[in-house]
């Protein structure tokens, strides 16, 4: 999340459609999940589909990534888990409902702040930034993903959601080691230092302390005959996930990632 | 031949047939001891993160940027959980060291050279030279000050001298600045000059990052343009240069009856340095009897300069690219199981 944007051009009546189809679409996916699974995949594809033009629109009319509000970046959270979602799908109620009520939930909040578009303020002018956030949000959306496996996992115990864990940490771990290299030299341009004690920037060292201690879990021996220890750090992890992308911007007060 | 990807089970080399030799520092190297620092890490980074926040107006006061100086310079016992960090960081370093010796040596002796059989290795590696640029960062990191850069050539400190060449600021259509472009030039002692562009997200860098000089505000500045004969510099408030052989420095600008005039303290002639008012076309004598002319005081475009040093940001370069690299040799394991997972039974299903 980066420093808040300016007021920008109007926004065509027209883009707020193509958000709220994209949250029909994760409606009818929910309603496949309770229904027949199997269908949930369909629905969630075409949102993630509209959601990709609403921002390529936003995007267009600012002549930057769309993400310099609080609409764009609930938004861009909820696509971030849908995309996931499509890409890792288990046709499993266990597993699909935690992720979509997730997904609903950013959704929402998305739909709640809004719509209007701003400029992306100085400091986000960089390449850095349309690389750094975009890495960290689909690295939230594989956390978010593999937290609804561990509810699966505690749900039926069923050990095939194991590796599904494992997959999904590792994604996210390498997608969010990518986003902090990004992020770390956005700081060293803007700032002059990689790293800043400020709360945003410590809770992405614990996330990623989080994710690489997780990654070794399998590896470990002594954890062997422990089963519940992957999923309950995956939904740690979410709950983490959840302090580092919110919590630092309302619990902590002043960050220089504070939403706008 | 063990696999690539094959987890390496640590302190607990070669199974079952040869008797394992007693290893009373295999715990040092152990995934449990590395899972144990991981989870302390974060939860006293996660008591930091509220500690600071709670503190930021009394003892944390003084924590910026990736300063660690602070927390030991006024020490408290609100900086507990930093003390805590140390020794922990240190034991999770020291575990990560023995645990990539003990793997990358195994694996090489049992003739392993795939390159994604090293990829942990390599981000392990990173972690280590992380933690030497938040040491290097934290305890030798210098802010050296806001410098205005205008059209005279000033001091800039790591950079030799600067001026302002040019200042294009390209604006949105309300107005605010959509980019910056400060072309300045700089000047070695040798006397070679060099032009580089200035902006946000665009700083003057040297050494690797380790000397930094950032765009902090840009606008216009009064300057005093004086000469002593063939001689002459440009000053904005509170900068200086030497003329006559004698140092010159504009102390402030005021506009008594329209017509601005400088504040400047030079050694005039028979005496210790004096501060007076000078308006423009006003002479004065300096020791030595040179002549000191305040030709015009203008308004000029300027940037501030925030210079800093922060030797920590090579080393974090290197972990970047450390980090970048194993994550790309790892690419195997994170690409999606042909076959492997879509062929096994779905879960929950
Ligand atoms: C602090 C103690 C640590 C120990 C003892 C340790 C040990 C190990 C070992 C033995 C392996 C498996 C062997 C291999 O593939 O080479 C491994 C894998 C790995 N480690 Fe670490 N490590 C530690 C810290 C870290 C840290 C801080 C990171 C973050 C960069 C990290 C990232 C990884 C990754 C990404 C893997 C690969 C996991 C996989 O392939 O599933 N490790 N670690």
């Amino acid at each position: 999340m980066g420093p808040p944007g300016v007021m920008g051009p109007p926004s065509p009546a027209a883009l707020a459609f193509l958000l709220q189809g994209a949250a029909a679409c994760y409606g009818l996916a929910l309603l496949a999940a309770l229904l027949r699974p199997r269908w949930a995949r369909w629905p969630l594809a075409l949102g993630v589909a509209l959601q990709l033009g609403w921002s390529l629109w936003r995007g267009l009319l600012i002549g930057f990534l769309p993400l310099t509000n609080k609409t764009e970046s609930f938004a861009a959270a909820a696509l971030a888990v849908a995309l996931v979602g499509v890409v890792a799908f288990r046709p499993a109620r266990a597993w699909l409902l935690p992720l979509l009520g997730v997904l609903g939930a950013a959704m929402a909040t998305a739909l709640l702040f809004p719509q209007g578009l701003h400029w992306p303020p100085p400091l986000m002018r960089t390449a850095w930034y349309p690389a750094h956030v975009p890495l960290s949000f689909l690295a939230y959306g594989c956390w978010t993903a593999a937290a609804a496996g561990g509810v699966a996992w505690f749900t039926d115990r069923d050990p095939e959601w194991l590796p599904l864990l494992d997959r999904l940490g590792l994604w996210g771990f390498a997608l969010w080691s990518l986003s902090m290299i990004c992020g770390g030299v956005w700081g060293v341009v803007a700032w002059g230092a990689w790293f800043l004690w400020d709360p945003k920037v410590v809770w992405s060292v614990i996330l990623w302390f989080h994710a690489s201690t997780s990654v070794h879990v399998r590896l470990t021996p002594s954890l062997a005959g422990r089963p519940w220890v992957r999923p309950a750090l995956a939904i740690t992890g979410f709950l983490l996930v959840l302090v580092a992308y919110v919590g630092t911007s309302f619990l902590f007060g002043r960050s220089s990632h504070a939403f706008g | 031949m063990p696999s690539a990807d094959a987890p390496v089970t640590l302190g607990r080399p070669g199974a079952a047939a040869v008797p394992p030799r007693p290893d009373r520092w295999g715990w040092l190297r152990s995934q449990g001891l590395g899972i144990c620092c991981g989870l302390a890490t974060m939860l006293l980074l996660a008591i930091g993160s509220v500690v600071m926040a709670a503190t930021r107006d009394g003892a944390s006061a003084g924590v910026g940027l990736d300063d660690l100086t602070a927390f030991f310079a006024r020490p408290s016992p609100v900086h507990l959980w930093l003390y805590a960090l140390v020794p922990v960081a240190a034991l999770y370093a020291l575990n990560t060291l023995l645990a990539t010796w003990e793997t990358v040596t195994t694996r090489w002796r049992a003739g392993l050279r795939a390159p994604r059989a090293y990829a942990a290795a390599v981000m392990h590696l990173s972690f280590l030279v992380a933690l030497l640029a938040h040491l290097a960062g934290g305890f030798l990191s210098v802010e050296g000050g806001a410098h205005v850069v205008a059209e005279g050539w000033q001091p800039l400190p790591g950079f030799g001298e600067a001026r302002l060449v040019t200042l294009d600021v390209d604006e949105l259509p309300n107005g605010m600045p959509r980019e910056v472009r400060a072309a300045v030039e700089l000047r070695d002692p040798a006397g070679r000059v060099e032009s580089r562009v200035v902006g946000y997200n665009q700083p003057l860098s040297g050494g690797w990052g380790s000397r930094l000089a950032l765009l902090a505000e840009l606008g216009q500045v009064p300057v005093a343009r004086l000469a002593s004969g063939e001689e002459s510099c440009a000053l904005a408030q509170e900068q200086g240069c030497v003329l006559g052989g004698e140092r010159v420095e504009v102390l402030a600008f005021a506009e008594p009856r329209g017509r601005r005039a400088a504040l400047v303290r030079a050694a005039p002639a028979g005496g210790g340095p004096t501060v007076r008012w000078m308006a423009p076309g006003e002479l004065v004598a300096l020791r030595g009897g040179r002549p000191l002319l305040l030709v015009e005081a203008a308004v000029v475009p300027a940037v501030l300069l925030r210079v800093r040093e922060a030797p920590g940001n090579p080393l974090a370069l290197v972990a970047a690219v450390l980090l970048a690299v194993g994550v790309v040799m790892m690419w195997r394991r994170l690409a999606p199981a042909s076959g492997g997972a879509s062929a096994r039974r779905v879960p929950g299903a």
